[in-house]
């Protein structure tokens, strides 16, 4: 019996094979969107005790991959609405600096202070589409929604995004 | 073709602001997590622990009025 077959069954063997195959994949996809190492591995692990728990509801026709990045995306994102907008997305700035660099700094401040006010469905599209560079397709199938829709989300996130970043006097 | 150009401009603006992170591995292999979970997610308790425990339950017995003191101390 095929491996997918034999996890969709319940064999345990079946389902150590596939978290050894996919955590990585799974892992970076997670720390990409919550951005925390820490919270990346936490999510990696409750994401595959999902994947566990839904065995049954899985078609081993299709492919592994991007049905366990959809139940890892839910996660991330749930976990992105349980931060809120409070959670700092920047580091501090490092020793002292001189004029221009503190200015550059202040500004990477501002975007990332607007990035983080998006909503979290928002800011998880354009994480993955702005600053991972991952392509719209990928995106898709990782979040079970169209290109299309994607592509939307990227357009509604830029424009809000613009909007806040005019709002703190700063013209992208 | 302005849209996708509006795009990218703010994208790097924001990468500068918020580097990639990229691909990343997990420091460790989380599969003995996940086999923890697996089998029941709690650790075993120790023998002391149930020791504990009786003494605990043995004191309330013979001192009920110790529970406030011990609920103070939870």
């Amino acid at each position: 019996m095929e491996l997918l077959e034999r996890f969709a069954q319940g064999d345990p063997e079946a389902f150590e094979v596939l978290f050894r195959e996919h955590q990585r994949d799974v892992h970076s996809w997670i720390y990409r969107i919550v951005r925390d190492r820490g919270e990346a591995e936490d999510l990696t692990v409750e994401a595959f005790m999902r994947i566990y728990r839904a065995r049954a509801r899985f078609d081993p026709t299709r492919k592994f991959g991007p049905w366990a990045r959809r139940i890892a995306t839910n996660l991330a994102l749930n976990r992105l609405r349980s931060w809120g907008r409070q959670r700092s997305l920047t580091t501090e700035p490092r020793a002292v600096q001189t004029a221009s660099v503190m200015e550059r700094w202040v500004l990477r401040q501002e975007i990332a202070c607007a990035f983080g006010e998006l909503s979290p469905r928002l800011r998880l599209v354009a994480t993955l589409a702005l600053v991972e560079e991952i392509p719209y397709g990928e995106i898709a199938d990782g979040l079970g929604l169209s290109r299309e829709a994607v592509k939307s989300r990227v357009f509604r996130a830029v424009r809000q995004l613009r909007q806040r970043l005019r709002s703190r006097g700063i013209r992208p | 073709m302005n849209r996708r150009n509006d795009e990218l401009a703010l994208a790097a603006l924001v990468r500068e602001a918020l580097p990639p992170v990229g691909e990343t591995v997990p420091e460790t292999d989380l599969w003995p997590r996940a086999q923890q979970r697996l089998a029941g997610g709690r650790p075993p308790v120790s023998g002391l622990d149930w020791l504990l425990a009786a003494l605990a339950v043995g004191l309330l017995f013979g001192f009920p009025e110790a529970l406030l003191l011990l609920l103070y101390h939870l």
